[in-house]
């Protein structure tokens, strides 16, 4: 029998491996909302199937079932898993801040639909200060209540904003439905204020907040006293869950 | 085991994916050659870029469409499966009207009680294309099924705090532009033209190379229940095996894209009306998202100045056309095909968002507007 033959049952099982992978090891919200679990099972009974299909028709069918090139398709198939393990080991951070902007970040409380966002995601708020700190969704869905008030809130640093070398931000990441839509939320502050800070470094910032218009476009700024280091909470942190 | 042939008023074409002169060849090979490259550069970029920020955000962007998409891709490959061994040609004909025009705005409306997104409904309609759906009823359901299924219309509904104009209109407007696109490429492109060949000398059944998808087919009909159920099964795994690519390689242009080019580049364009329309739907193209989750993002351009309109267009167009839709169509569709949708989908939905903003002008002017 030739390779050719089981080249799908192969790509198949990599598929049926790497999705347990998202769900057994709770890796899945690197990339997708935790509410979107049922989806990715989805994909695994899927692919379960689609596997007993692939055995039946290897003992039923003399048929290879694929064409000549039937190589090239597997490995195509096979491509995401390699970038999903890669890609499991990291997170969004300063580069994609850059090149998606926070200007909307004031006026997205819209956007934000959650009733609870300290549940969502329970860790950061959890680690220190709980009394003090406040999400960022929560200033941005509440801004009206923090308007020229002091707050405190956690986050990723940049050390500068694109076409702004004057402001650095703290920020985390909102996912409507996965990382690819992620829209970073946060606030802009004086890039004084974050001399010896690294990029993608957790940080707490504390500091009296107010809209200010960037580019045509309103934004949170942060008048900053302190901005201290933060041990870094659990990767998943970074993302707040629409 | 030939198939019945009376099927009037939709009768098979036979000529319909058995043409292979030289041109066709060199597209078969190209497509292979360009599979390679992209496999190639893929390892490129990957041992280049190593540990770089940059792709590590590309792995995150290209992996997250991956896994939203593959679920739906899986059912539309299991639907596709069920549809190839227990629907029958002749079923399908008896359920769609037999006027044309009719049967174009059935197919249009299909996807609510089919409601699958953009990613699923390709394996579907290369499906139904195969059993004799005419080819304006199929393009009608490709376009309009993303846009009116229920899931697509709550989002849209949640994202628009809870407003039902906007899921309304955006359905009326899909399901419109879909029959409008439908019955043009019903009057401008035979089917034989349209739909792409197969690789005749693998098949194995009565409608050999009618179907392009790279395997053999069995007749089911007589066949047991369990040996039905593994067939459909069989058949939507190898139909993914063989469409799936197309998905992969479109995200991960639409990562590459996403992740090089900054957002406000796009919004700094946006100078008016027309020219947001016209930007919006560039961004559909580019950006990919799902169907349920477009309505989100268009909301939170509202307040940066984006008009209603041009959220429309971003909302209508990104189902219809984006980058992964385009090169899956390139596993059903010809290139010619392809060309004609895709100009008629931009001139549609452009020149509908063009009349709904000067609609919605007009009506502002006497303090009713959005």
């Amino acid at each position: 029998m030739s390779i050719r033959k089981y080249m799908p049952l192969s790509v198949f099982s990599i598929w049926l491996m790497t999705l347990s992978w998202l769900l057994w090891e709770d890796n899945l919200q690197l990339f997708l909302k935790p509410s979107f679990k049922g989806l990715v099972t989805a994909a695994f009974v899927f692919s379960l199937l689609l596997c007993v299909g692939l055995v039946a028709h290897l003992f039923q069918s003399k048929d290879t079932g694929t064409g000549k090139h039937s190589w090239i398709n597997g490995l195509i198939l096979l491509l995401p898993v390699a970038f999903i393990f890669q890609a499991g080991q990291g997170t969004l951070g300063e580069y994609a801040m850059q090149k998606r902007s926070m200007a909307a970040s004031a006026i997205q409380k819209n956007q934000i639909t959650s009733s609870d966002e300290n549940q969502l995601n329970p860790s950061i708020e959890k680690e220190a200060n709980p009394d003090k700190d406040i999400s960022i969704t929560t200033l941005i869905r509440k801004f009206e209540q923090f308007d020229g008030k002091q707050v405190s809130i956690q986050g990723l640093f940049a050390k500068t904003v694109s076409g702004h070398d004057e402001l650095s931000a703290v920020f985390r990441y909102l996912i409507t439905c996965c990382a690819a839509d992620a829209q970073p939320v946060g606030v802009f502050i004086s890039s004084g204020v974050g001399k010896g800070f690294e990029n993608n470094q957790w940080v707490r910032v504390k500091g009296q907040v107010e809209l200010r218009k960037m580019d045509e476009f309103d934004v949170i700024f942060m008048d900053a006293d302190t901005l201290e280091p933060l041990k870094v909470p659990d990767k998943k942190s970074i993302y707040l869950y629409n | 085991m030939n198939e019945k042939l009376n099927t009037d008023p939709f009768p098979i074409i036979q000529s319909a994916g058995i043409i292979k002169d030289k041109q066709e060849s060199f597209t078969a090979e190209f497509g292979t050659y360009f599979q390679i490259f992209f496999l190639v550069a893929a390892g490129w970029g990957w041992i280049v870029y190593g540990k770089t920020e940059a792709l590590n955000t590309f792995s995150i962007i290209f992996s997250a469409i991956i896994l939203e998409a593959f679920p739906f891709m899986l059912m539309g490959a299991l639907l596709g499966g069920f549809v190839e061994v227990f629907l029958s040609r002749e079923q399908l004909i008896r359920i769609l009207p037999k006027n044309p025009i009719k049967a174009i705005i059935m197919a249009a409306f299909m996807g609510v009680c089919f409601p699958v997104c953009e990613c699923a409904i390709v394996p579907v309609v290369r499906k139904f294309l195969q059993k004799g759906m005419p080819l304006g009823a199929a393009v009608a359901f490709l376009l309009g099924g993303p846009i009116v299924n229920p899931l697509v219309f709550s989002s849209t509904f949640v994202a628009y705090s809870f407003s039902w104009d906007v899921p309304v209109m955006r359905t009326f407007i899909g399901a419109s532009i879909a029959i409008g696109i439908g019955i043009l490429i019903n009057m401008v492109i035979k089917e034989a033209q349209a739909i792409i060949p197969g690789t005749g000398d693998e098949h194995h059944c009565g409608h050999s190379g009618t179907c392009g998808c790279g395997h053999g087919h069995e007749d089911f009909s007589k066949q047991p229940f369990s040996k039905k159920v593994t067939g459909a099964l069989s058949h939507a795994a190898l139909d993914f095996y063989d469409i799936g690519k197309f998905l992969i390689i479109g995200a991960f242009i639409a990562a590459v894209l996403q992740t090089v080019i900054p957002r406000q580049a796009f919004f700094s364009m946006a100078t008016g009306a027309y020219a947001s329309i016209a930007l919006m739907m560039v961004l559909a193209v580019v950006l990919n998202l799902c169907s349920e989750a477009d309505a989100f993002i268009a909301a939170s351009l509202a307040p940066i100045g984006v008009p209603f309109s041009a959220q429309m267009a971003f909302m209508v167009l990104g189902p219809m056309l984006d980058i992964k839709l385009i090169i899956m169509y390139l596993g059903v569709f010809t290139k010619k095909m392809i060309v004609t949708l895709c100009f008629s989908i931009v001139v549609f939905v452009l020149f509908v968002m063009v009349f709904l903003h000067m609609a919605l002008t007009m009506v502002s002017t006497t303090g009713a507007g959005l």
